[in-house]
C-alpha cells in the first residue's frame, strides 16, 4: 500500500521532474530518479522524519538497506576484478567500495558510542584499507614480472597504521598529535610545494579522516560510571 | 514471544487492528506483525500497547523457553 504523505509527493515531484530530465535527453535525469526512491529510507537513515515511520517500517529500511549495501559492494568489487583483468584502471569502482566501506564503519563505531576505542579501530582500518589499496595498484608489476614497488609500499603503510593503532591505546593523545602533526605536514606539502589546488581527493582520503580519528582519541575514555562514583 | 494482544483487543471493546495502531501510532501491519508473533516490539511501542489496552506489559507479552537461547 502506498503511505500518501508529504514525503510521498515530494518524491512524486523530484520523479516528474526527473521524467521530464529524461524526455529532454539530460544525463542528470538519474540524479532525480534516484533521489525519488531512496528520499523515504534516506531520510529514515538519518534519523529524520520519524513521524512518518514506525519502528518496524525503520527496522524494515534498515535490514533492506544493509541487504542493498551488500549487493553494491560485492557489484562493484567484481566489476573492479573484471575491469583490471581488462587493463582498465578500476579507481572509479575502488573509490566507490572505500566510500561505502569506511562510511558504513565510521557510523557503526560512532554509534556504539566508545570514541576513544573507535579511533583506534578506525585508525588500524584506514591504514589496512590505504595499504591495500596502495598494494593493489603494483598489481600490474607483479603480472609483469617487475618489482612490485607500490605494493611494498602498501605493505609499509599497513606496518605504520597498525604500530600507530596499537600505541593509541595506550597513549591516545600522543598518538593524535603525530597524527594531527602528519595531516598539517601534508597541507603544507601540497599547498605550499605541489602548488596543486586540482587535487581534492587529499581532503576526501587524508585529511578528513585524519580529522576524524584525531578527534576520536582526544575525546574522553569511556569510563565505567558506577567505578568513577565509588572512587 | 507469545503475545495476548488479539485477546486484549477484543476484551477492550472490539477494537479493530486499524483503531489500535493509531492509537499507538503505528500501522496497522505493524500491529498484525506483532499477533503473528513476527515482530517483537520495542519497549516504548509495548508500553504504549499495554498503557491504551488497560493492563501490563507482562500480561501482554511472555517469554518462551527459545527466547531465552537468544537473549
Amino acid at each position: 500500500m502506498i503511505k500518501r504523505d508529504r514525503i510521498f509527493y515530494i518524491a512524486c515531484g523530484l520523479l516528474v521532474v526527473g521524467i521530464i530530465l529524461a524526455f529532454m535527453d539530460e544525463y542528470i535525469a538519474l540524479l532525480p530518479l534516484v533521489g525519488a526512491y531512496l528520499l523515504r529510507p534516506s531520510l529514515h537513515a538519518l534519523g529524520l522524519a520519524k513521524k512518518y515511520a514506525d519502528e518496524r517500517q525503520i527496522q524494515i529500511f534498515s535490514r533492506s538497506g544493509n541487504i542493498g549495501f551488500l549487493v553494491v559492494m560485492f557489484g562493484a568489487t567484481i566489476l573492479a576484478i573484471l575491469r583490471q583483468y581488462q587493463g582498465e584502471p578500476p579507481d572509479d569502482f575502488h573509490l566507490l567500495i572505500f566510500l561505502g566501506l569506511v562510511t558504513k564503519a565510521i557510523i557503526g563505531l560512532l554509534m556504539v558510542g566508545d570514541l576513544r576505542n573507535a579511533g583506534v579501530v578506525i585508525l588500524i582500518s584506514y591504514g589496512v584499507i590505504m595499504g591495500v589499496f596502495a598494494g593493489l595498484q603494483g598489481f600490474d608489476e607483479i603480472l609483469a614480472g617487475e618489482t612490485p614497488w607500490e605494493t611494498f609500499a602498501g605493505i609499509g603503510l599497513i606496518v605504520v597504521f597498525v604500530a600507530l593503532g596499537l600505541l593509541a591505546r595506550k597513549f591516545p593523545r600522543p598518538v593524535a598529535i603525530v597524527l594531527m602533526l602528519g595531516a598539517v605536514g601534508m597541507i603544507w606539502y601540497r599547498t605550499l610545494w605541489e602548488f596543486s589546488d586540482k587535487d581534492n581527493g587529499i581532503w576526501l582520503f587524508v585529511i578528513l579522516p585524519l580529522a576524524l580519528i584525531i578527534a576520536c582519541l582526544w575525546g574522553r575514555p569511556d569510563t565505567d560510571t558506577f567505578a568513577v562514583s565509588e572512587q | 514471544m507469545k503475545t495476548r494482544l488479539r485477546k486484549f483487543r477484543f476484551e477492550r471493546g472490539e477494537l479493530s487492528q486499524q483503531q489500535l495502531a493509531d492509537m499507538v501510532s503505528v500501522s496497522r501491519q505493524t500491529i498484525v506483525s506483532i499477533e503473528k508473533g513476527d515482530y517483537a516490539p520495542s519497549v516504548k511501542l509495548a508500553l504504549r500497547l499495554a498503557e491504551v489496552l488497560e493492563t501490563t506489559v507482562e500480561e501482554l507479552f511472555t517469554l518462551e523457553e527459545k527466547d531465552y537461547d537468544q537473549a
